[in-house]
């Protein structure tokens, strides 16, 4: 009897075990199962009703197509949380959707640093919620053929204010380099009013003056400028990354006269060289030694941290901010407002300034800054949703007036006021702020707003309110550079055809393979730069060449 | 006569299965997660013989045979991969299998159960810790500025960059598996080492045996068979070695080393999103896997000591 009482007892432990188990995973994905059984119901009913013919002409009304009367639905998305910014669950942009589309939008917030696996996992497996944020321009083009997206172009009269805006003449053409096959899959975040930004070396400005050393104008004088300040400090380190080895080759490669792996795209060594005009895989670049061996000098003479390769965002800003770094290729933006308040707390003395593109060895100025509206942080649309329409009108809205101002500052009264015109975030809510290192994404995170939280038309009129007049220093800087040539709009990336997608998939992740073995031996110096052209005919045997050529042709269609 | 006994047979079986419901209760979960996420999940394997599209599904991506076999054995890290995979098993099953037996024999003589206890939990605690927190351990503490470097420094030795030398990858890896897992191994051992008789202790005590030589003329052949079983688990796992404490650790300095096959099949078949290739690079190590695991069993088997069937 006893026995039986045990087994018993042990049987139902495992069965409620397995239970909260499944209770767990449901979490993650179940709530979009139970989000899309209640929908089916719903649509159906939407369907008898007869209501979706209605709305094709309430797309077209001046608020963005919005409608009160309609069935309550629940729409599942899939956003990430950035390191720099919080995403509250409940914020009042949510409220908004509700009241106005009588939407229950229902965020899968996913922390950033896993953001890019979830991904994957959910484009693999094809199991989307029916938005999912985040998506980069490459992403939508890898998987947009497969027909997992919804095609937005079918569906542009829910969206008139969204098509409005992409296909005015400052934007048409990069919209076109975003189309797959013809169609367009992702909504953008579009540009309402920018700060000027741009990835550029800011250097520790007390060090240059402790020192005595003149703003660096050539790579040369920034690397004697870090080798001077390493005699003095000798526990520092001029730069590291935080996103591994493909990003710091990114940040220095173009302005070293050659390219690939751009701002954050650290798969691609493809990048638009300006002097030819055409398209040219960068470690096969004659010039792109330059950076290997700049690298490599640099990790030799303990300019370059040793741990460079395992920093993370987290190690990176640790690093920056107790002054370990003597200088960091970042944007300007996080130089101000996050490492510059940071470092200071320990050293009130300390700051970082961007210096101005440097020249290569030719003499020539270059860099880029991010392309113009922001291409990697699009959404797309499950095309297996039983929603499109009021998913469509939906995302239309956060590109009117309304949905905007909504989505950027919250609510008008509450969150912020109309002072002469300019939507000013109230004092109050930045005193609650007063502690954070970056005041504007601690105030933007309460309401889930802004770049980093749910606006797709973004206004940054707020980070021009509270910045540090540094920042708003950098941002004019950053202006005058593009105006005089030296920095340039980081270009969209190319479509294809879905059988050129094919093949660029195919060699891209084969070139990935070779050079992410090899380029960290030869910056650590553990192999010599007299191997380096085995590893460039390694690359060119991988298709490095045919890749150029599907790029060029593809650019050659649109030019 | 036939339809009787038949019936007799049938009379047999169900009186056996009332009696003992409750263990049959307790079985079909495991089951059932067997027939579900074990052989239910390996139809799926027929992916790596199609281009596969998540969109299109299995049954309608494009079937193209031996295709990404044969790119993975074509790669040109495919030697090195194996090879990692082979080396850093071998450096797991030569320090980190015996250590439990050791660690087990050692418990189960420490007379003072206080002690015993104390010890017992120490040693099994690491293993629960999340693999993310123990890297983050170990990335702190070997970290340039990190403990050990700082003891190398006061020792007026040169600071290493442990994590970017590829020599030190294994040492590494192997002794955080060390320290995680021996303890928590230890408990199987020290169960068996619980049903060996007492009385042959006695009997070897009178006869003027040492401790020593008890432990090797009756602990270890007491629990040679659970060595046994053990050892041939370890050898079926030898390909498919954890991949997220090397993910946590390796970086591109360090691959030539730490890159195994199922880091290799994350990065290419999650990462890069190539699932048919992940699937072909999986089929290649369970096949391996298979084989070593039947070659090793037939070697339990010659031995004499127990084999897995």
């Amino acid at each position: 009897m006893k026995k039986k009482t045990v087994a018993l007892l042990l049987t139902l432990s495992m069965v409620l075990s397995a239970a909260l188990t499944g209770c767990g995973d449901s979490g993650d994905t179940g709530s979009s199962d139970a989000g899309n059984s209640e929908d089916s119901s719903q649509v159906s009913q939407e369907s008898s009703s007869g209501e979706d013919s209605g709305q094709a002409e309430g797309g077209e009304s001046d608020d963005g197509g919005a409608e009160t009367d309609k069935e309550e639905i629940t729409v599942t998305m899939m956003v990430t949380e950035p390191v720099t910014q919080e995403l509250p669950e409940t914020f009042p942009l949510l409220d908004a959707i509700k009241e106005k589309f009588n939407i229950n939008l229902e965020l899968t917030i996913v922390p950033g640093a896993d953001y890019g696996t979830k991904k994957a996992t959910v484009l693999g497996t094809a199991n989307l919620p029916d938005v999912v944020c985040g998506m980069t321009v490459d992403e939508v083009k890898q998987y947009g053929t497969s027909g997992m997206f919804l095609n937005l172009d079918e569906y542009k009269s829910y969206a008139p204010d969204y098509f409005g805006l992409v296909d005015g003449e400052d934007r048409a053409i990069e919209t076109n380099k975003m189309r797959v096959n013809g169609n367009l899959y992702c909504f953008e975040k579009l540009e309402k009013y920018r700060v000027a930004i741009a990835p550029l070396i800011g250097i520790r400005m007390d060090l240059l003056a402790e020192q005595n050393i003149a703003t660096p104008t050539t790579f040369d004088e920034y690397y004697d400028a870090l080798l001077k300040i390493k005699e003095a400090h000798p526990e520092m380190y001029g730069f590291s990354t935080r996103n591994g080895t493909n990003y710091l080759i990114g940040n220095f490669a173009y302005s070293m006269g050659t390219g690939g792996f751009p701002t954050f795209n650290t798969t691609r060594g493809m990048y638009l060289e300006p002097a030819t005009n055409t398209y040219v895989y960068g470690p096969t670049d004659e010039k792109f030694t330059r950076v290997v061996e700049f690298l490599r000098k640099a990790y030799a003479d303990g300019i370059l941290h040793p741990d460079y390769a395992n920093m993370d965002k987290d190690t990176m800003f640790e690093k920056l901010s107790n002054g370990e770094l003597m200088s960091v290729y970042d944007n300007n933006s996080f130089i101000s407002r996050t490492y510059n308040p940071a470092l200071q707390q320990i050293n009130p003395e300390a700051y970082f300034d961007i210096l101005e593109p440097l020249k290569d060895q030719d003499g020539n100025i270059r860099a880029y800054r991010y392309n113009k509206d922001w291409t990697d942080n699009v959404a797309v649309i499950s095309s297996r949703t039983e929603h499109p329409e009021r998913i469509v009108e939906m995302m239309n809205w956060l590109y009117t007036e309304e949905g905007s101002l909504l989505s950027n500052f919250g609510v008008e009264g509450e969150h912020y006021d109309m002072v002469d015109g300019v939507p000013t975030i109230k004092q109050e809510l930045i005193d609650e702020c007063a502690g954070a290192d970056d005041i504007t994404s601690a105030v933007l995170g309460k309401l889930g707003a802004g770049l980093l939280g749910m606006a797709y038309y973004v206004d940054e009129t707020f980070s021009a309110q509270v910045s540090d007049p540094i920042y708003m220093e950098q941002a004019d800087k950053v202006a005058a550079w593009t105006e005089a040539g030296e920095l340039d709009f980081l270009p969209n990336w190319l479509s294809f055809t879905e059988e050129e997608q094919e093949k660029v998939t195919e060699i891209e992740q084969n070139l990935s393979n070779i050079f992410n073995q090899e380029i960290d031996a030869f910056i650590t110096g553990k192999k010599s730069m007299d191997e380096w052209a085995g590893l460039v005919e390694s690359l060119k045997g991988a298709g490095s060449e045919e890749l150029e050529n599907i790029f060029n042709a593809a650019y050659d269609r649109i030019k | 006569m036939k339809a009787a006994k038949t019936k007799m047979g049938r009379k047999k079986f169900l009186k056996n299965v009332k009696q003992s419901r409750w263990l049959y209760l307790m079985f079909a979960l495991p089951f059932l997660y067997f027939i579900v996420f074990k052989y239910g999940a390996m139809a799926w394997l027929v992916i790596a013989f199609e281009d596969f599209n998540a969109f299109k599904g299995v049954f309608n991506s494009k079937w193209v045979g031996l295709k990404w076999f044969q790119a993975f054995i074509k790669d040109p890290y495919f030697w090195n991969i194996v090879k990692n995979t082979i080396v850093l098993n071998l450096w797991n099953i030569i320090i980190c299998f015996p250590a439990p037996i050791l660690l087990a024999l050692m418990i189960n003589e420490v007379k003072n159960k206080a002690f015993k206890k104390f010890t017992q939990t120490v040693s099994y605690l690491p293993y629960f810790l999340s693999t993310v927190v123990v890297c983050g351990f170990i990335t702190n503490i070997v970290a340039t500025d990190g403990l050990i470097n700082q003891v190398l420094k006061a020792l007026g030795m040169n600071t290493v960059t442990f994590l970017m030398e590829p020599g030190w990858f294994r040492p590494i890896y192997v002794m955080s598996e060390l320290w995680q897992g021996c303890g928590w191994g230890s408990i199987i051992y020290l169960a068996a080492l619980a049903g060996v008789d007492q009385q042959l202790y006695e009997a070897a005590s009178i006869d003027g045996a040492s401790k020593f030589q008890q432990l090797i003329h009756i602990s270890l052949p007491g629990i040679a068979s659970v060595i046994s079983i053990q050892f041939l688990l370890t050898i079926g796992r030898i390909l498919s070695i954890g991949y997220e404490k090397i993910i946590l650790l390796y970086n591109g300095a360090t691959y030539e080393t730490a890159d195994v096959i199922s880091t290799y099949v994350y990065r290419r078949g999650l990462i890069e999103a190539n699932y048919s290739y992940g699937a072909a690079v999986s089929i290649f190590q369970s096949v391996i896997a298979l084989f070593l695991v039947v070659m090793a069993n037939r070697a339990a088997r010659k031995i004499g000591q127990t084999s897995l069937w």
